[in-house]
């Protein structure tokens, strides 16, 4: 041991250094935030409660049932049973997610073919039983008209969904130009 | 063998195959869309180009035979371009709607799309967009997703030997639909559901029910008919929701028939048993497991310490497994102490066992299902085999493709008749008279192997009896010109390797034990084996379950289905009836309900509440096909594993449970306490059932004129299976029963305009056992003075009008018909 690190001993210096860095905490504002009485805004496309996106045309979910949010869903949570319809087309009878078994990595959406399914910016929700969490496809149309409402959803979709979707409805109109020269 | 260098991997192939071929062999892929080694080469979509050294051309390899020596690069940089050109021309019109389409996930359009296809595409044009034709039962034909490989047409006309689809159109806007665009009508096998590489065609009752990777695939044994092929499940949370043929796997080799890929759905009938049932009154009521049980074990007991065990019988069934059948055998044996036990293979496949026997001295007689392959000529004897094994029926075409011969004889247009060289179109029933017919041939221009027969039993007598059947004789009973009954029998003489084949069902009343012998003795004659003779049993297990002791020992005093059910003395108190309906499905249903009502107890163990369960005094609901697990033995002789794949409906539990706990509700353990047990007890059965070999014989017969058509019963009542049923188990499936659901009665346009009977009216058939309401529709295919219907349907109750010979054959019935409204 050299004089020194004696010194440095008899002195404390390590101690008042890190009393040192309490001090300067003392003096900065605080990260801390007092949730649930100061709320964050969440961030866009930040990955919440489901939504199935409800077509606006035919007031009915956009989901066909292809069934690809559940080949990709990790947690296996997804639900869908199809059959078919009256006039032969294909019908989501069931759509379901088991939310409490969701990672919440946002892989369904990024699968679905159609922008029919989203996550909304909506976290906060509690229950006492888990059937509150069981979310059925009704459920998870309104969560669109609660928390997607106005063109909410619109911009979610054009920003998060891949081809984003003005692009695409870009190409596919040029699609069609061309195919009708 | 030939030797060849696949990507720098030394590989040797057989010699005539396609490159293709040779390197799917060895686990090369090489991406192709208009291949099926069932087929001929097409060359069709050029996916399966490769290059080939020392050749400056690309080379489709599904159309270029392998050569020794060849060296062939698979995956290079400028296939990888051309392939994906092609792809890239293909999905020009191809419509965008994998989310939609159930062959997604399992389509090899998309497959490859994906592997080849470009993010982009040089060409655009208008997709495709042609409505889905729905209009046929079970299969969906949507012509715009279809990428014209052609091998649904393929595999329907060539291997299927069908024809009912078509490339309909040219060029872009061509169509693959039944000809003119008719609805479609067909076998319905699906076949060119499974070999459609898109979702161009797609199964109706799978529709939109699951996507791909949503089911669980297993395999498992088709509950059908006797070839047992291999069906691979596609189930989704418990239920069993499609069947498709798997190539490599099983029998098969992936071929299916209609009955097992759309037939299975009978277990999810909303008529199956769930519970117990006890009959108080004329009522049933549901009772527990328990209380059902312990009023079976009393009954029984109380009748056994009255009558003796001899009053008690059992029936099994060829519908259960070999362990099913092998439990009630020894509850039969051992807790009842009875020896009165048989199937219904006493009225079929009992009696080909029996015959060959005697006929060859062999002990048990599986068919071989590619015996048909290389045969010069090839004898279907008055049986349609692609209705009643539809699989071993592929293979007979299979043979003519390669150049057999067929000869059938028949009094109707089959499928086999339609594919065989020669046509005897005999009178129905005729079929020993013209087997006779030809051995007098044989013998007379001593076309016969001399040195054999020497061997054989009884030749001197056998020769006198044919005697009598000269061709013209013949011709008068048969129908069948005397010039082709000689050309047959010169033909089958002169052949190096020849095959006879017949099939004998429970409910055909055409052919019996009769038949069987001619054929036997034509077989000896011309000095070939046993194996000569092919003819496959009926039943998914009548096979097995005939060779698990259901049938009276032959040492012991115990008596079979024809002293239970059919003698006037009544022996009989209580009979425990297992996955049978006698009153539908054997013959002289009066008679048999006679029986039954004379009964003091009953006691019927089935999957529904059949006409015979209704008359039991206890049901125990058992578990069906796929619901428990067990072993089927193929007409073959293959042990095959049935698993269970679901859990049973209701209350019901396996056949082998039920009468374990039945047996220790008497107070008797039969040893078992798993299904291993009685599998391992089964196992010594059958070295002991081993008899050494008899001799060969031959067995005298002679044509028996059908039961006495007069005036009365002026008509021949003709019974056949049709091939969308198999028993009556299949008429319970909801997929099937979309196709055929009754019993039409075929007549002659002749007759019918005599009789003034209009197609699709109503028509009371009696025969001088009783009568039946059927529809009728007039057709050109049934000789005049002949109806034929089909036996399957529980509802039209055909065995009302039958009969069955003191020899235990069902015979040809005479009939009347008159109008439905009319009374006689
Ligand atoms: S967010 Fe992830 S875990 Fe949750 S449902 Fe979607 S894919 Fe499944
Ligand atoms: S991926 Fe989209 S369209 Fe497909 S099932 Fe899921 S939500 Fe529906
Ligand atoms: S046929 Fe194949 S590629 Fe075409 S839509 Fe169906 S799944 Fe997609
Ligand atoms: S329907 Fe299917 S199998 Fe038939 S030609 Fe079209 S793509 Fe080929
Ligand atoms: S009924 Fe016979 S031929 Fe048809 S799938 Fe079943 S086992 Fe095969
Ligand atoms: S597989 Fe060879 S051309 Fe189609």
């Amino acid at each position: 041991m050299t004089v020194m690190d004696l010194l440095k001993k008899i002195f404390l210096v390590e101690i008042l250094k890190g009393m040192a860095v309490t001090l300067k905490q003392f003096f900065t504002p605080a990260v801390t935030r007092q949730y649930p009485k100061e709320k964050r805004e969440p961030f866009i496309g930040s990955r919440g409660l489901h939504a199935l996106v409800r077509d606006s045309n035919s007031g009915k979910e956009k989901c066909v049932g292809c069934g690809l949010c559940a080949a990709m869903c990790p947690s296996e949570c997804i639900h869908i049973y199809t059959s078919e319809g009256d006039d032969n087309e294909k019908v989501v009878d069931r759509y379901e997610i088991d939310l409490l078994r969701c990672v919440f990595c946002g892989l369904c959406v990024e699968a679905c073919p159609y922008a029919a399914l989203v996550q909304t910016e909506h976290f906060e929700y509690s229950g006492y039983t888990r059937a509150e969490f069981y979310y059925t496809k009704d459920r998870l149309l309104e969560n669109w008209d609660k928390y997607m409402a106005g063109d909410k959803g619109r911009k979610y979709i054009d920003l998060f969904w891949r081809p984003r979707s003005s692009d695409f409805e870009k190409k596919s109109k040029s699609e069609q130009d061309r195919s009708k020269a | 063998m030939i030797n060849l260098e696949i990507n720098g991997k030394k590989i040797t192939a057989n010699e005539g195959d396609t490159i293709l071929r040779a390197s799917l062999n060895n686990d090369i892929y090489i991406p192709n869309l208009c291949d099926d080694k069932r087929l001929r080469p097409y060359g069709g979509c050029r996916l399966c180009i490769v290059e080939v050294e020392g050749q400056a051309r690309l080379m489709a390899a599904c159309s270029s035979p392998a050569v020794d020596g060849m060296v062939i690069q698979t995956e290079t940089p400028k296939l990888k371009k051309y392939r994906q050109t092609i792809i890239e021309l293909l999905l020009v019109h191809h419509p965008l709607e994998c989310p939609e389409c159930d062959k997604a996930g399992e389509c090899n359009l998309q497959d490859l799309a994906y592997e080849y296809g470009k993010p982009e595409s040089r060409f655009i044009r208008s997709r495709k967009t042609t409505k889905s034709d729905i209009r046929g039962p079970l299969i969906e034909l949507t012509s715009r997703r279809c990428i014209l490989c052609g091998k649904c047409v393929r595999i329907c006309s060539d291997h299927q030997g069908r024809g009912a689809i078509g490339l309909i159109g040219r060029g872009f806007p061509t169509v693959v639909q039944p000809a003119f665009g008719e609805t479609l009508e067909c076998d319905y096998c699906g076949q060119c559901l499974d070999v459609c590489p898109t979702g161009a065609i797609l199964s109706k009752p799978y529709k939109f029910t699951a996507r791909s990777w949503f089911l669980d695939e297993q395999d498992s044994i088709c509950p059908f008919c006797g070839v047992g092929c291999t069906l691979t499940l596609g189930i989704r949370e418990g239920k069993i929701l499609r069947a498709r043929g798997e190539q490599g796997k099983g029998v098969n080799d992936g071929n299916l028939c209609g009955r097992g890929r759309f037939g299975i759905d009978y277990i999810y009938s909303k008529k199956r048993l769930t519970t117990p049932l006890i009959k108080k009154g004329e009522e049933f009521v549901t009772a527990s497991w328990e209380e059902a049980l312990a009023h079976v074990a009393k009954s029984l007991t109380n009748i056994i310490k009255k009558y003796g065990p001899a009053a008690v019988g059992a029936i099994g069934s060829p519908r259960c497994t070999n362990e099913d059948n092998f439990a009630l055998n020894k509850f039969i044996r051992e807790v009842v102490g009875s020896d009165n036990i048989e199937s219904s293979a006493a009225f079929g496949y009992e009696k080909v066992q029996k015959v060959m026997t005697a006929a060859f001295g062999t002990n048990n007689h599986p068919v071989n299902l590619e015996s048909p392959l290389g045969k010069e000529i090839i004898f279907a004897v008055e049986s349609d085999l692609s209705v009643t094994h539809p699989i071993f029926g592929l293979k007979i075409l299979e043979a003519t493709r390669e150049g057999s011969r067929l000869i059938t004889a028949d009094s109707r247009e089959t499928k086999l008749t339609r594919h065989s060289a020669d046509w005897l179109k005999l009178m129905d029933g005729t079929s020993v008279a013209l087997l006779n017919g030809i051995m007098h041939v044989i013998t007379e221009d001593d076309l016969f192997n001399k040195e054999t027969v020497t061997g054989i039993a009884n030749f001197d007598t056998f020769l006198a009896s044919l005697k009598e059947y000269t061709p013209e004789k013949t011709a008068e009973l048969t129908g069948v010109p005397a010039a082709k009954i000689i050309e047959t029998a010169k033909a089958l003489a002169a052949a190096k390797s020849r095959l006879i084949t017949l099939s004998l069902s429970l409910s055909e009343n055409t052919k019996g034990s009769a038949a069987i012998k001619a054929a036997a003795n034509l077989v000896n004659l011309l000095g070939e084996g046993a194996e000569s003779l092919q003819i496959p049993a009926e039943y998914s297990n009548t096979y097995g379950s005939y060779n698990s002791g259901l049938r009276p020992d032959s040492n012991k005093p115990g008596k079979g289905l024809k002293e239970m059910l059919y003698d006037s003395e009544s022996f009989l108190k209580a009979i425990y009836i297992m996955g049978e309906d006698p009153v539908i499905n054997f013959p002289n249903s009066t008679a048999v309900t006679e029986k039954l009502k004379s009964l003091d107890f009953i006691v019927v163990q089935d999957i529904f509440l059949t006409a015979t369960a209704k008359m039991a005094d206890v049901v125990f609901p058992a578990s069906s096909w796929g619901e428990k697990s067990g072993t089927f033995t193929n007409a073959s002789s293959i042990d095959q594993e049935v698993l269970k794949l679901v859990d049973p409906t209701g209350q019901s539990v396996s056949d082998w449970m039920i009468l374990k706990n039945l047996s220790l509700t008497m107070g008797s353990d039969l040893g078992i306490k798993k299904l291993a047990d009685i599998q391992h007890e089964l196992k010594s059965y059958h070295e002991k059932q081993k008899a050494p070999e008899g001799v060969k014989a031959f067995l005298t017969v002679h044509h028996g004129p059908a039961e006495e058509i007069d005036s009365r019963f002026p008509f021949k009542l003709v019974i056949r299976d049709i091939l969308q049923h198999s028993g009556s188990m299949s008429t319970r499936s909801k997929s099937l029963d979309l196709v055929i659901s009754e019993a039409l009665l075929k007549l002659n346009t002749e007759d019918a305009e005599r009789l003034a009977i209009r197609d699709s009216s109503h028509v009371k058939l009696s025969s001088k056992n009783g009568e039946i309401y059927l529809k009728a529709v007039i057709s050109e295919d049934v000789p005049m003075g002949t109806v034929f219907v089909p036996s399957h349907f529980p509802y039209a109750r055909i065995n009302t009008l039958t009969q069955l010979t003191p020899e235990g054959d069902a015979v040809i019935a005479g009939v009347n018909i008159e109008h439905a409204g009319k009374s006689s």
